[in-house]
């Protein structure tokens, strides 16, 4: 009890800080009506959504009849579901001692879709086959010659250069804004998804780019053109939660979580994140721990805020992997390399403090209990890797996308954040899994973080802050802040030989 | 001794994500909010608004740590009684758009669908950059 009111009197502190970050700049006054709705593609709150989490033993369909509840998801994942109700009915619902969480959820509405590919239409579902996609075979950009594949540093840096893995057969969800699926570079993976964000049984397409990106770098084939992926040869699937905006709700990723177990995913990558003190006791982590017990490695973010990971769902779930970014420029250990132009302007300077072989400027890091400013051992194990994540170049989608309209180029793109750190180790543990197929998701995470000798096969891991290569030392955490870095340490994802 | 080391740690965490100090505000960006009207029945939607202006004649980039561009909320005295970005997810993804002459306004839209008990509140706007939260806020009252 004592340990809980220190967590929650350190979030009460940390929440207070948030709330009052914002200084007022400029408060005009009213300029004058706006219209309603919004307009088309906005996202909007629904009156009166929750998500209910019962508790184990409570039958979820008999409870939405007993209280006449328009429920609008029934998960599997978590014994639950999402309904429409007053606020007063869903406060009343919280005294019912068969309830373990009543939480409010926003619910992204459709968005308006990209300009389609030619002859691409319908689908959705667990469609394999979403349509025919445009013939890209005279664009210069799929070409071998004018375009030859390149692999990333953080290929390498991982060690997926090294091993004869390649992640086939094994299948993997990213769970995002959607897949552009016509892509020369993933069409080959693809297999197929689910798109829950937009209305009318549509297929999972990206009309962000993010998603993309993020299943480039997981999945890109090795084909002679653009980039290669950690695991190029496994079974892609998407589901897509976020809207063109990036954004989604807390109800529909659960249901992308629900997805991934009910189809047999074995790794599923959320490259999200939203704010939460709940102390990873919320529905989210509910479903977290229930998809790896059945089988699904979930792989999170740990967040963009440079703040202590604990206070960011799902990254603060136990049974997440969660992910911190590092910058490194030469795919080798050593800061050796160049450093990286953060903002691009060809200059280096104090605009670009994440330097060749850093701790990101942006990530998330573990939860520094002891205010050491050091991850250690007593520390919450909220992170549990550190993997490339600055300027990641990987594919972008081939029609229309939001991210465009930020300097994202199509086809093949540069981005940076924790989202792009994640897809590296989602990558890494289907290659584990393809040479461990019967592994539970215990063992893909001790492979990925402690080091695991399978057969023949060591998978070493690497260090929080110091250590030897293949050390058994556990990766627990990522430093706390820049500052305490040590630049000895060395691959922090090792999925080779 | 323990309790300690974790409030301080907690302290420290809000800093690194609070404003920046010494940066001087970003002088020809200006932020305003806008609802619909002043006065709302209780339950009624509130339809908010934040407006960004630059009037800078040289580009300015801003600076974003996720997909989230902006957010809003409810105070009264002091308290956030609800925030747009609650329960919601966001891709965490680095991005940053250009504000310049030749486009010198964005605007970002929700709204608020909860009900209220009458009273005086306060709705604040906020744009997200990274270096630091910019809002704007105008007072409300519902009926």
């Amino acid at each position: 009890m004592t340990s809980q009111r220190i967590l929650f009197g350190g979030l009460a502190g940390f929440l207070l800080l948030i709330g009052s970050m914002a200084g007022p700049v400029d408060a005009q006054q009213l300029l004058g009506p706006i219209p309603v709705p919004p307009p088309p593609g906005e996202s909007e709150e629904i009156p009166g959504q929750y998500i209910v989490e019962l508790k184990p033993g409570v039958g979820r369909d008999a409870f939405i009849n007993e209280h006449r509840l328009p429920a609008f998801h029934r998960y599997g994942i978590i014994n639950g579901f999402a309904a429409h109700m007053s606020q007063r009915a869903a406060d009343r619902l919280a005294t019912d001692v068969r309830v373990r969480y009543v939480t409010p959820d926003l619910v992204v509405h459709a968005s308006p879709k990209p300009d389609s590919p030619p002859g691409q239409s319908g689908g959705g579902g667990n469609n394999t086959n979403e349509g025919s996609c445009p013939d890209f075979s005279d664009n210069p950009d799929f070409d071998p010659v004018s375009n030859p594949e390149q692999t990333q540093g953080g290929f390498s840096r991982i060690g997926a250069g090294v091993t004869t893995a390649t992640g086939a057969g094994v299948k993997v969800v990213v769970i995002d804004t959607g897949i552009d699926f016509c892509h020369p570079d993933l069409v080959a993976n693809y297999k197929g998804g689910k798109n829950l964000v937009t209305k009318g049984n549509k297929p999972p397409l990206d009309d962000n780019g993010h998603g993309t990106h993020v299943a480039g770098i997981i999945a890109a084939a090795v084909n002679g053109f653009g980039v290669v992926g950690v695991a190029p040869e496994v079974d892609l699937y998407a589901v897509k939660v976020l809207n063109a905006n990036g954004e989604g709700s807390l109800s529909t990723v659960i249901k992308g979580l629900d997805w991934a177990a009910q189809n047999k995913m074995r790794v599923a990558n959320l490259s999200l994140s939203a704010i939460d003190f709940s102390l990873a006791m919320g529905p989210m982590c509910t479903a977290v721990a229930n998809a790896a017990a059945a089988g699904v490695t979930v792989v999170s973010a740990a967040g963009n805020f440079i703040s202590d990971a604990i206070a960011f769902t799902p990254a603060n779930c136990v049974d997440s992997l969660t992910v911190s970014a590092f910058a490194d420029s030469d795919g080798s250990p050593g800061a050796l390399g160049p450093g990286l132009d953060y903002d691009g302007d060809g200059v280096f300077d104090e605009n670009d403090d994440t330097f060749a072989e850093s701790f990101s400027n942006f990530s998330n890091y573990c939860w520094d209990l002891d205010g050491n400013g050091l991850c250690t051992n007593v520390d919450t194990l909220v992170v549990n890797l550190m993997a490339p994540g600055v300027e990641i170049r990987s594919t972008t989608p081939t029609s229309s996308f939001s991210l465009s309209a930020e300097g994202v180029t199509a086809h093949y793109g540069t981005l940076t954040g924790t989202s792009m750190a994640t897809p590296h180790v989602a990558g890494a543990a289907a290659l584990f899994i393809e040479a461990n197929p019967t592994a539970d998701t215990d063992q893909v995470r001790t492979a990925l973080t402690i080091g695991l000798t399978t057969g023949s096969t060591v998978y070493p891991g690497g260090e929080c802050v110091s250590g030897t290569p293949g050390s058994s030392l556990p990766l627990q955490c990522s430093p706390a802040w820049p500052d305490d870095l040590d630049f000895s340490w060395e691959p922090l994802v090792n999925a080779g030989p | 001794m323990f309790f300690r080391h974790v409030w301080i740690a907690a302290l420290a965490t809000g800093l690194l994500v609070a404003p920046a100090c010494g940066l001087s505000p970003e002088k020809d960006l200006s932020l305003a909010v806008r609802a619909g009207g002043r006065t709302f029945k209780s339950g009624q939607a509130i339809p908010l608004e934040l407006v960004v202006r630059y009037g800078g004649k040289n580009p300015l980039t801003l600076n974003f740590s996720t997909s989230q561009r902006y957010d809003f909320q409810i105070e009264s005295e002091g308290k956030i009684l609800w925030r747009w970005a609650d329960g919601r997810m966001f891709a965490q993804v680095v991005g940053q758009f250009d504000l310049s002459p030749g486009l010198p306004e964005v605007h970002y839209r929700a709204h608020f669908r909860g009900r209220l008990p009458p009273g005086h509140y306060t709705a604040r706007g906020f744009l997200t950059t990274r270096s630091r939260t910019l809002s704007a806020a105008i007072p409300i009252t519902v009926q």
